[in-house]
């Protein structure tokens, strides 16, 4: 067991942050596969709902997510092509092509399982982590991870404002609403869990879930600090990993597929510095 | 200036500087619109008050009368199964025709992609049959029998004191 923890702690001293970052989006479509939603887990699946969005029509305009969920061999090969690409760029993080075609296959993966849902599940950070790996290292990636920096800032800080602005911040019940609405399932299959008395105690006492809201709000608000300055990176990741957790407790929404991108923030200044 | 990060873009690569400027003025434009992209969602969720007199639906695939559960299952396969339901309740519903059917069925959309195409974007003649029997599956319960009867249910309610209480239910769809 020592000698495991050593060649462990070896490993881990050894890998840059770029191959640390990738480590983590393995570690997170793995988790989705395991979970039985990967492109072999989805064979079978023949219905589709797809929304307004031009890049579920290309893809599926062209056929290319139903040929594949056709047969369950080209399903499993597609699934072992992503995990061989994905290994090969932890290994070697300069491997820009091989990049790209992991970033088509990773898009083309969540464009089918979002179609198969039904719905835009938005935890697309395991997708658009490997935006800066389609550049030659150096420079352009590092403007490329910069640009992503600003992305997720846009990305949270609109939802702050989206929040602030919509009809449902001025008024207290409003949070306590929402939970009754995200708990629904659980509470309709009995499924008593710990988050669920913990969703209902906040069901019941609105000004409680209210303030849940409002902590929301300041953590992504807070986001736009990422357009001025580097300083507070690592706070701003740190407190969306927090504000993650709790929406994955509360709302159901789970990090899989976001954790990829606050980790990338959180070790952004690694990533950007010249 | 020269910290300006387009500024610094344009000195760089100028085709890049382009092709990130032209990405700005589509999002902006996508969100003039209120639309979602797949990278970026119009993501306004969960900021407008809804009223809480309203009922709650929630929809439910049946085994020979037994509603199979889905939340103790692994998060995305538990979203997808939990939302697949609703949506293909949705799509028998309405004949046999999902959300985008329903968008194309506008005589100037219809115009702008071709028929091919357009055909590709919409599920095949989906029997509830046999989708059920994959749901069925996914959901671990195992195999079915030829005399197994599936169903999809829809129950209206409230929630009340932690419980959620059934005000009416309907089956959307039913086989043998």
């Amino acid at each position: 067991m020592n000698k495991l923890t050593i060649s462990l702690a070896r490993i881990g001293k050894m890998l840059k942050p770029q191959q640390w970052l990738l480590l983590v989006v393995l570690v997170e479509w793995l988790i989705m596969l395991c979970s039985g939603v990967g492109f072999s887990g989805l064979k079978g699946d023949i219905f589709f709902d797809l929304g307004v969005d031009v890049f579920q029509w290309l893809f599926f305009g062209l056929h290319i997510p139903q040929l594949i969920l056709d047969n369950y061999w080209s399903a499993v090969f597609i699934d072992a092509t992503i995990f061989i690409l994905m290994i090969g760029l932890v290994v070697k993080p300069q491997r820009y092509k091989q990049a790209i075609a992991l970033f088509i296959l990773l898009l083309l993966y969540y464009v089918t399982l979002t179609a198969c849902m039904g719905h835009r599940n938005f935890q697309t950070g395991f997708v658009l982590v490997i935006f800066p790996f389609l550049f030659k290292d150096g420079k352009g990636r590092k403007m490329a991870f910069q640009a992503l920096i600003y992305f997720v800032g846009f990305f949270y800080f609109s939802a702050a404002c989206f929040k602030i602005g919509g009809t449902g911040f001025f008024n207290l019940h409003h949070m306590s609403e929402v939970l009754q609405r995200q708990s629904l399932g659980y509470n309709f299959e009995k499924n008593n869990e710990w988050r669920t008395w913990l969703i209902n105690r906040l069901v019941n006492h609105p000004s409680m879930a209210y303030v849940a809201l409002l902590a929301s709000v300041i953590v992504e608000g807070a986001t736009s600090l990422l357009f001025f300055t580097r300083r507070f990176n690592t706070f701003i990741a740190l407190g969306l990993i927090v504000f993650h957790v709790f929406n994955w407790i509360l709302m159901d929404i789970s990090m899989i597929g976001q954790c990829s991108i606050l980790i990338f923030l959180l070790i952004s200044h690694h990533l950007t510095e010249e | 200036m020269n910290r300006l990060f387009l500024y610094q873009l344009y000195r760089h690569s100028k085709k890049w500087f382009f092709v990130t400027v032209i990405f700005i003025a589509a999002y902006a434009f996508l969100f003039f619109k209120k639309m979602d992209m797949v990278f970026f969602p119009y993501n306004d969720m969960f900021s407008g008050y809804e009223n809480p007199e309203l009922t709650h639906e929630i929809f439910r695939l049946k085994v020979n009368g037994h509603p199979l559960p889905v939340t103790d299952l692994p998060y995305w396969k538990k979203d997808l199964l939990e939302v697949s339901v609703n949506k293909f309740a949705n799509y028998s519903l309405h004949d046999k025709r999902n959300r985008l059917s329903i968008y194309f069925e506008d005589q100037s959309r219809k115009k702008i992609f071709p028929q091919w195409f357009r055909q590709n974007l919409l599920p095949d003649d989906v029997q509830f049959n046999k989708w059920g029997r994959w749901y069925v599956q996914k959901c671990g319960w195992g195999v079915l029998h030829a005399n197994d009867t599936l169903s999809i249910m829809k129950y209206e309610g409230k929630l009340f004191d932690h419980q959620f209480y059934i005000l009416d239910s309907s089956i959307i769809v039913q086989e043998p």
